[in-house]
């Protein structure tokens, strides 16, 4: 386990943990699995954004853990609007999408941890109870290359050029190598088509790419290389 | 994309060219869609399935009649988790990068 904060851990408290994530499956499993070890119970969950953000404000909740891909408006930016709305709640993020794309991101929205979904079952329980002890958690292998970059003065910058896309323009990139065409992008995302056209305008322009069609290319080649 | 429905036998080659390029991109497409569906969907269930079975493998250490066959049961889940990532990531790869299995 990577730890980048010294944790103190509860004393003796039940932690309330509240869980969003669209697939029914995987909140049940995630649900039973967590209830049943002593420390936790599980105070609410949700399936969308708008649900998790009014549920949270009747719930008196420790803990979110928290998947980045969300109907209608993105994991990321739930966590923004927690963080905001509930400053003492620590997010853990449970992904299927790859740490090396999405954790630094997630905590520079605010969240304490990432795990990814194919992670062991024994890996989701060290993570929560990094976070609830007041801790952050990523993998081993992806805190070391962190604590690598700050030696080297990088400031915790990954070497990728997504770097240089916001969370939004990151959103549609993954939609684009989904083969998702921009009016099902801008329905998805709650945008309208001109501000996803917009969207793609800068993403070319940072990413030095030529045409649609070369963003196009760049987005299949973006989706097909991840391992999540 | 629009191809003429009968080409000349001038442009009989580039219409094949152009409706082979265009058959490519399909399958392409196809392949895209269906690893995303396996993975927003199968993998995410089988995550949860994988969660319960590791839940009831440990609730059973103290009934060992049970404990071999969820041990079991755990360890096949988990393959078939690993398989279908495996799949999607092959259905993603591009035509050059594939190994030839699918």
């Amino acid at each position: 386990m990577s730890t980048l904060v010294k944790a103190e851990p509860l004393a003796g408290k039940v932690a309330r943990v509240f869980l969003v994530d669209d697939h029914p499956l995987f909140r049940h499993g995630l649900a039973r699995f967590i209830e049943a070890e002593p420390g936790y119970e599980i105070c609410g969950e949700a399936s969308s954004v708008p649900r998790a953000l009014e549920a949270l404000r009747k719930t008196n909740a420790d803990v979110a853990i928290i998947d980045i891909s969300l109907p209608g408006a993105n994991g990321l930016e739930l966590i923004k609007h927690l963080k905001v709305e509930h400053p003492d709640l620590s997010i853990l993020v449970v992904s299927a999408h790859d740490e090396q794309l999405y954790a630094l991101r997630a905590l520079r929205a605010g969240a304490s941890g990432y795990v990814m979904k194919k992670e062991a079952e024994t890996v989701f329980l060290s993570a929560l109870q990094k976070v609830v002890s007041g801790g952050v958690y990523v993998s081993p292998a992806f805190g070391d290359q962190l604590i690598y970059k700050v030696a080297r003065n990088e400031g915790g910058n990954s070497a990728s050029p997504l770097d240089v896309l916001s969370d939004r323009e990151m959103e549609v990139l993954q939609l684009i190598g989904e083969s998702k065409p921009t009016k099902q992008i801008a329905a998805e995302l709650n945008l309208s088509v001109k501000t996803v056209e917009s969207h793609r305008l800068h993403i070319k322009e940072k990413l030095g790419l030529g045409t649609s069609t070369d963003l196009v290319r760049f987005a299949l080649d973006f989706v097909a290389q991840q391992t999540g | 994309m629009s191809v003429p429905i009968e080409p000349s036998l001038v442009e009989l080659p580039a219409f094949r060219e152009s409706t082979e390029e265009a058959l490519r991109q399909a399958v392409e497409q196809e392949r895209l869609a269906l690893a995303q569906t396996l993975h927003d969907g199968l993998c995410q269930s089988l995550s949860g399935i994988r969660l319960i079975v590791a839940l009831a493998e440990k609730k059973a250490q103290r009934h060992p009649e049970l404990a071999g066959d969820l041990i079991e049961l755990h360890g096949m889940v988990r393959t078939v988790c690993e398989d279908v990532h495996t799949l999607v990531e092959e259905l993603r790869k591009p035509p050059t990068q594939r190994s030839g299995s699918i």
